[in-house]
C-alpha cells in the first residue's frame, strides 16, 4: 500500500534497529521484550550453528507475545474479526488462531506495519519449514545462518522490540467513535473509508457486528444506527463471506434472543435487500469450524503432518457444502491442495483431490464470481513459484472457459486468461496487485 | 310489547379496523369485515372442547416474513377466495396446528387469500415472531396480529398502531393490556441480571407468564433481593428451593453450548416453573432472575383478613404482601383467572 493511499488507520512504524546491525549479540539488544536469559540462549544457540533451535525459539516468543497483544483486545472481538463463530470466551486463542490469522489481524489494526506483517509471514513460512519432522537430515534441509539471522531480526523488528505493541491510534479512536456517536456520512472516518482499500470495508463491518453482538444501551443504539449508515454504503462491493457473515450475524442475535440488535441488523438487511444471505439452517456453522480448523492446520507448524485429520472430516461432512459455508469451506480445501513454498501434504491430496472433483460447475463460477477478488489466503498463494504452478495445474480450459463467461471483473478476466494461458509471470504479478488492492502489504 | 334494544360491538369493531388498516398501510374492505369475524370468533375459540389461542397474522407477503424470520419453517394449508369466510377457514383449519410455537399467517394476495402456518428460531430463547415482526416492526413488512390475550380480552397489533384492546367482559382498566403489567413485573425479576443476560432471562420470563395467562389460571407471585441467601421468615411456609433455578445461569450455559442438553434444560424449567406458578399460594422469585419458593402460603394481618375483598383469597395475600413491599419483597404480582393483573412495586 502506498503511503498516499487514502487510508482510516496505519501502523507508522518506528525505526527499531539500524539497517547496519547484523551480529546477533547487537540484535538481540533491541529485543526489549526479551529477557536476558532469552537474549544469552539466542546467542549462544546461534553461535553454535543451532540456527533452526534459535530461531524457533524467538519466532514462538514473538508470535506467542503478539497473539497475547490481540487477546487483550477480547476473544469475542477477535473471533469476529476473523469471522470464527467457533471461537467463544473459553477458547484459548494461544491454541485457536493460526499464525497467518494473527499476523493478518495485527496487520488490518495497524499494530504493525504491512512490511512487518510481510517480513514476518516469510518468516513464519521458514520456520514452519524447516520444523517439518519428515524433512531429511542433509545439509541442504538445514536453516542457514542468513535465514535464522533473518528470522531473529524480523521478529525483534515487528514485535519483541516495543515493548507493548497496540492498533494504531487512529484505528482505536474510530472503534470507540463506532460504539459511542451515532456517525453521519459527512464524517471523516466515513469519507475515508469509502475510499479505503478492501480490507478496512471487512475490518469495520466486523467491528459493528462485534459491537452489535456483545454491546448493550447506548452503545448498541450507536452501533446500530452506524450498521444502518456503513453498511448499505459499503454493501455493493462487500463480496459474498462478508455478505454472509451480516446475515448469520443476524441469524445468531435472532436465535439467540437478542431482539433490539436483531431487530437493528433486520433493517438493514431489509435496506440492502440482504436477506438472501441469512442461513436457512444451522448446519453452515459445522462447516465453517470444519473449514477453520483446516486452515488452523494448515497455516501451524507441523502442516503437512497435521492437515489429512481435519480435511477427512470435512469431507466425511457429505458432498454438498452449503453455500453460507462455501467461501470458506474452498479456501480451505484450496489451501491444502496449493500448500506452501515448501511442498504439499502428500497425505492429504487424495482427499482434497475428491472433494475438488464434487464441486460444480455453478460453485466454480461463484467462487471467481464472489469470493476470490478479496481472498488474501488463495491470492498470496499465487505470488510463489511452487504454490502458482499448483494452481495453473488445477483448472481445465472448459472450465474457465465456462467461468470467463461469467465474471466481468477485469482482474478476475485476467487472471483466469492467465490463467488458462498458464502465464506464470502476469499471473503472479496480477496476483501481487490483486493482493495490494485488498489492503495488505507484499513487500 | 316493547322492542328490545340491540347491543353490538361490531360497528365499533369495524370503525376500529377501518382506521386500524390505514394507519398501518393495508386498507382493504374484505380485511377489516375479517378482522370483525376473526375477532369474534377468537373470544374463548375451542375445537374439539379445548381452548385454543392461535395467533393470525395478516401479512401482504409471506415470503418476505419467511426471509426476515431466521430458521422458519411455514406449512401452506390452502387459499380461497378473497372474502371473510376464507379467513375464517383458515382459523378453523389452522388453529388446531397451533399448539406449540406455530401461528397462523392469511396472505393477502390480489385476487384471494392464502393461508398456513409458520414458526421461527430454535428455542426459548429465539426472538419471538411477534417481537420481530410487530414490537421490533418495520413499515416494509406489513402485517397485523390478531390474538386472544386473557380471557374475553383480544388484542389486534400492527408496526404503527397502538395495540387496540377488544374485550368482551366487564372488567375495568381494559384500556391497559394486561401484557403491560406483566412486563413492569417481569422487570424487577430481571433487575439485577447481568446486562449480557437480561434481555434473554426477560424474554424467557415473558413467555412463562404468557403460558399463564393463556390457561387462565390465578397466580400470585413477589419478588425478593436476590442478595438474600434466605428467604424472609414470612415467606417461609411452602416449598423452598434447595437449590435455587438459576435462569440466567442456563440461559448463560445455552449461549455458551449451543448443544440440545442446555435447550432441553432450558425447556424443562419453562414447564416446571409454569407448573409452579399454576399451583396454590405464592411462587418466590429473585432480582436476579431466580425462583426461589412456590407454594408459599402468608398469614393475612387482622386488618387485612377483615377486608372485604371481592377477590377471595387471593386478593387477601395480594394486600398482606403489598404491606411487605421495602421489607424484604421488592415486588408483588396478582393475576385473577379472568386475566385481570395488578403489580405493586418499590416504586
Amino acid at each position: 500500500m502506498s503511503n498516499t493511499e487514502l487510508v482510516v488507520w496505519q501502523n507508522i512504524p518506528l525505526p527499531t534497529i539500524p539497517k547496519e546491525v547484523s551480529k546477533i549479540e547487537d540484535l538481540v539488544t533491541y529485543g526489549v521484550q526479551l529477557q536476558l536469559k532469552d537474549k544469552r540462549q539466542i546467542i549462544s544457540a546461534f553461535n553454535n550453528n543451532a540456527y533452526e533451535m534459535v530461531s524457533t525459539y524467538t519466532w514462538t516468543k514473538a508470535i506467542t507475545s503478539l497473539k497475547n497483544q490481540l487477546s487483550k483486545m477480547g476473544v469475542s472481538f477477535i473471533a469476529e474479526m476473523l469471522d470464527r463463530p467457533d471461537i467463544n470466551e473459553h477458547t484459548d486463542i494461544q491454541q485457536a488462531i493460526s499464525e497467518f490469522e494473527a499476523i493478518r489481524l495485527a496487520e488490518e489494526f495497524g499494530v504493525i506495519s504491512g512490511t512487518s506483517a510481510f517480513r514476518l509471514k516469510k518468516a513464519m513460512e521458514t520456520v514452519t519449514h524447516f520444523n517439518q519432522p519428515e524433512l531429511e537430515e542433509d545439509e541442504e534441509s538445514e536453516m542457514t545462518q542468513d535465514e535464522a539471522r533473518t528470522i531473529v531480526r524480523t521478529c525483534i523488528q515487528g514485535i519483541l522490540g516495543y515493548n507493548k505493541i497496540e492498533a494504531a491510534i487512529d484505528f482505536k479512536n474510530f472503534r470507540i467513535e463506532l460504539e459511542d456517536r451515532t456517525l453521519n456520512a459527512d464524517n471523516p472516518y466515513i469519507l475515508k473509508l469509502v475510499q479505503s482499500p478492501y480490507f478496512f470495508h471487512r475490518t469495520v463491518i466486523r467491528i459493528l457486528l462485534s459491537i452489535v453482538k456483545t454491546s448493550n444501551g447506548a452503545q448498541l443504539e450507536n452501533s446500530l444506527a452506524n450498521s444502518n449508515l456503513i453498511i448499505p454504503m459499503l454493501w455493493g462491493n462487500l463480496q459474498h463471506p462478508e455478505r454472509w457473515q451480516i446475515g448469520r450475524t443476524y441469524s445468531e442475535l435472532f436465535t439467540n434472543g437478542q431482539s433490539i440488535a436483531a431487530s437493528g441488523l433486520k433493517r438493514v438487511l431489509l435496506k440492502v435487500k440482504g436477506f438472501d444471505f441469512v442461513p436457512e439452517d444451522l448446519r453452515s456453522s459445522s462447516f465453517i469450524k470444519a473449514a477453520n480448523e483446516i486452515l488452523t492446520a494448515h497455516e501451524g507448524m507441523n502442516n503437512f503432518y497435521n492437515e489429512p485429520k481435519p480435511v477427512s472430516t470435512l469431507y466425511n461432512m457429505g458432498s454438498v457444502i452449503p453455500t453460507p459455508a462455501f467461501p470458506i469451506c474452498i479456501t480451505a480445501i484450496l489451501c491444502v491442495k496449493l500448500g506452501n513454498g515448501y511442498g504439499v501434504s502428500n497425505a492429504a491430496q487424495d482427499i482434497v483431490n475428491d472433494i475438488l472433483k464434487n464441486i460444480s460447475k455453478d460453485r466454480w463460477i461463484y467462487f471467481f464470481k464472489e469470493c476470490l477478488q478479496y481472498n488474501d489466503r488463495i491470492l498470496y498463494k499465487l505470488n510463489y513459484d511452487r504454490t502458482l504452478d499448483r494452481w495453473l495445474s488445477l483448472f481445465d480450459e472448459t472450465l474457465i472457459d465456462t467461468v470467463l463467461l461469467e465474471v466481468q471483473e477485469k482482474d478476475l478476466i485476467n487472471l483466469l486468461k492467465y490463467t488458462k494461458d498458464k502465464d506464470r509471470n502476469r499471473l503472479m504479478r496480477l496476483a501481487s496487485q490483486m493482493y495490494q488492492k485488498i489492503g495488505y502489504a507484499n513487500k | 310489547m316493547k322492542n328490545g334494544k340491540p347491543i353490538s360491538l361490531r360497528p365499533v369493531i369495524l370503525g376500529e379496523a377501518v382506521s386500524f388498516l390505514e394507519t398501518e398501510g393495508m386498507e382493504c374492505l374484505i380485511t377489516q369485515n375479517g378482522i370483525v369475524s376473526l375477532v369474534n370468533e377468537l373470544v374463548n375459540y375451542r375445537e374439539e372442547g379445548k381452548d385454543l389461542f392461535p395467533n393470525i397474522y395478516i401479512v401482504d407477503s409471506i415470503e418476505l416474513v419467511l426471509k426476515s424470520l431466521p430458521l422458519s419453517q411455514h406449512c401452506y394449508i390452502g387459499q380461497g377466495e378473497k372474502t371473510k369466510e376464507t379467513m375464517l377457514r383458515a382459523l378453523k383449519k389452522c388453529a388446531p396446528l397451533t399448539k406449540a410455537d406455530w401461528s397462523i399467517y392469511i396472505q393477502r394476495n390480489l385476487d384471494n387469500f392464502s393461508y398456513g402456518v409458520f414458526r421461527a428460531g430454535t428455542s426459548l430463547l429465539s426472538v419471538t415472531i411477534e417481537d420481530s415482526l410487530i414490537r421490533y416492526g418495520t413499515e416494509e413488512i406489513k402485517v397485523i396480529l390478531l390474538h386472544q390475550i386473557s380471557d374475553k380480552l383480544i388484542e389486534i397489533k400492527g408496526v404503527q398502531n397502538e395495540p387496540l384492546l377488544i374485550s368482551f367482559g366487564g372488567r375495568e382498566e381494559a384500556n391497559k393490556s394486561p401484557i403491560e403489567n406483566q412486563d413492569e413485573f417481569i422487570k424487577t425479576i430481571v433487575k439485577n441480571v447481568d446486562c449480557n443476560l437480561k434481555e434473554q432471562t426477560s424474554n424467557f420470563y415473558i413467555k412463562v407468564f404468557n403460558e399463564i395467562l393463556k390457561v387462565g389460571h390465578g397466580t400470585l407471585a413477589c419478588v425478593i433481593s436476590g442478595n438474600k441467601k434466605t428467604i424472609p421468615k414470612k415467606l417461609e411456609d411452602g416449598i423452598i428451593l434447595k437449590e435455587r433455578i438459576n435462569i440466567p445461569q442456563i440461559i448463560k450455559e445455552l449461549l455458551a453450548k449451543d448443544d440440545l442438553q442446555a435447550n432441553s434444560k432450558l425447556n424443562g424449567f419453562f414447564t416446571i416453573i409454569i407448573g409452579m406458578m399454576e399451583s396454590d399460594g405464592i411462587t418466590v422469585f429473585s432480582d436476579t432472575g431466580d425462583v426461589v419458593a412456590y407454594n408459599v402460603f402468608i398469614k393475612h394481618p387482622d386488618s387485612i383478613a377483615k377486608t372485604n375483598t371481592s377477590g377471595g383469597a387471593r386478593s387477601r395475600t395480594f394486600l398482606t404482601l403489598c404491606q411487605l413491599i421495602g421489607k424484604g419483597i421488592e415486588s408483588v404480582y396478582i393475576q385473577s383467572q379472568d386475566g385481570k393483573i395488578e403489580i405493586k412495586d418499590n416504586e
